[in-house]
């Protein structure tokens, strides 16, 4: 029996998926501000009651933080913890957020990634990521290049001897770090593929449709092959 | 000691000297003018003024006085001072520089001073004095409290930035910080004890003789305290200084004349 308003169903989700797979988009990782590729002059030393600091300013788009990579050497064991701060005014205001650690730490001075799950973050505004040691002592690089990438790249940086209650800050010979964000979203090349192959799919079910080839398939087939036309796409998605 | 600073607003001849070569650095294109937080430009020198004492405290929290402890009341201020070397046109960090920071109290005096020139005896307390080495990072940090101010000045923190080799003074310079007008008069308006120091002329950094927007320290008063941060940057290499002199400071065979008077300090190694 037919069932055209199955089969309407049945069309308006391959125009659905069709239009999900046009737009679909790949978000990759820009760096917003960073120094890592400058010479490396020195160490600071961060310990459970020495926290270090540095700043870093949004532009005028919305962003979501992706990680924060500091040149971190572990010289003696222990872990650490990276907290992003409001600006509270030239120093950490209010705590928004702890990240993901790594699992381990180099004892030379090397790459610490943070990660974030996508934090949003406002535009035109300054934050704050500040090294919290749990346990041991690391060493943060630091360079007298004041110059960095990105578009909210600041070199201000502080220091506090009290576990963050009270900050000190300098605007010269910052900490080496990157600040990564989601990039605004842009089309892939293989998005493009998927896109144009759903709406190719959705074009020539429509003409048959309206042909009544509908009448050799029983709506639930119609409806089954959906469901994996949809996997289909969920599973292809997800490799992006 | 010296009495020749603008307590006394009128300048002797030597500090009208140093202003006007300043100035005409300034406009002949030596950079001393305008200089923005960061940038790799020599600080202006300023006169050390008259309450210069050498007393030689290495401390970094210089609220209370070292023999009884008594704390100045005021505004939490954090200062932070990195102090760099300008060579060939850039700055690199300069470890082991000796900075002293002195300044009067919320209500206009300086500790160690005989009474005179509107200054109560102080003579052997010592509050708002000291210094701080220079780290590998060219960092000192200073706790202190906002500075009140006193008639003929504006609102200001002197300091001084020595190099030593063992007790021997091998550069020597000296100059003002100053602060943001709105930030004083808004403490000055609220705050006790310095609301109970009624009146002040000049009232802006505008009208201090001195006064000197290089020499401004980058700021933010914040719930409980105000944070400062100050670059100072110096060329102690002989030679390379303005006007190619070494740019030692003047004042500094004056200082044994100076009250106080402090150790020399161990050699740094």
């Amino acid at each position: 029996m037919l069932n055209h308003l199955a089969i309407g169903r049945a069309t308006a989700g391959l125009l659905v998926l069709a239009t999900v797979g046009f737009y679909s988009v790949q978000a990759e990782a820009a760096e917003l501000s960073g120094n890592l590729a400058n010479a490396t002059s020195g160490m600071e030393s961060a310990t459970v009651s020495r926290w270090l600091a540095f700043s870093f300013t949004t532009d005028a788009s919305a962003h979501q933080l992706s990680s924060v990579t500091l040149l971190l050497a572990n010289t003696s064991p222990g872990t650490a913890a990276v907290d992003l701060y409001a600006d509270g005014g030239l120093e950490p205001g209010s705590l928004i957020a702890t990240l993901n650690s790594p699992a381990g730490y180099s004892t030379s001075p090397a790459a610490a990634t943070f990660t974030a799950n996508g934090m949003a973050l406002d535009p035109n505004t300054t934050y704050w990521v500040v090294l919290r040691i749990l346990s041991g002592t690391f060493e943060w690089a630091w360079t007298a290049d004041n110059t960095g990438s990105g578009a909210g790249f600041d070199p201000t940086w502080g220091v506090s001897e009290d576990a963050g209650a009270a900050w000190y800050t300098y605007d010269v010979y910052p900490t080496q770090f990157s600040v990564s964000v989601d990039a605004t979203p842009v089309p892939t090349v293989s998005n493009w593929g998927l896109s144009i192959s759903a709406l190719l799919v959705c074009c020539a079910g429509t003409i048959l449709l309206r042909r009544g080839d509908h009448r050799l398939r029983p709506v639930d087939e119609v409806s089954v092959n959906m469901v994996r036309v949809q996997s289909f796409f969920v599973g292809v998605g997800g490799t992006n | 000691m010296k009495r020749e600073d603008s307590w006394n607003p009128l300048l002797d001849r030597r500090d009208v000297l140093r202003i006007g070569a300043v100035g005409a650095a300034g406009l002949a294109g030596f950079g001393f003018a305008g200089k923005a937080m960061g940038q790799c430009v020599t600080n202006p020198s300023e006169t050390e003024g008259p309450f210069w004492v050498d007393e030689m405290l290495n401390r970094s929290d210089i609220r209370s006085d070292p023999t009884t402890g008594q704390l100045q009341a005021g505004v939490p201020l954090r200062l932070a001072i990195n102090v760099s070397e300008i060579q060939a046109g850039s700055c690199s960090p300069v470890a082991g520089a000796y900075v002293d920071i002195w300044h009067c109290n919320a209500l206009g005096a300086y500790s160690d001073e005989p009474v005179g020139m509107g200054n109560p005896n102080t003579l052997g307390q010592r509050w708002l004095r000291g210094y701080q080495v220079s780290d590998a990072h060219g960092n000192v940090r200073f706790l202190t409290i906002y500075p009140g101010w006193y008639m003929g000045r504006t609102v200001h923190v002197h300091f001084r930035i020595r190099k030593f080799s063992g007790s021997t003074v091998t550069f020597n310079f000296t100059s003002q910080m100053y602060f943001d007008d709105a930030v004083s008069n808004a403490i000055y308006a609220s705050t006790a004890p310095y609301s109970t120091h009624t009146g002040r002329n000049p009232a802006s950094n505008g009208q201090d003789n001195l006064y000197n927007s290089a020499l401004s320290l980058r700021m933010s008063r914040n719930a409980s305290h105000v944070i400062a941060g100050f670059d100072a940057v110096i060329n102690s290499v002989p030679g390379l200084g303005f006007m190619n002199l070494t740019p030692t400071d003047v004042d500094s065979l004056e200082h044994v004349h100076d009250f106080g008077g402090g150790s020399p300090p161990f050699a740094f190694t």
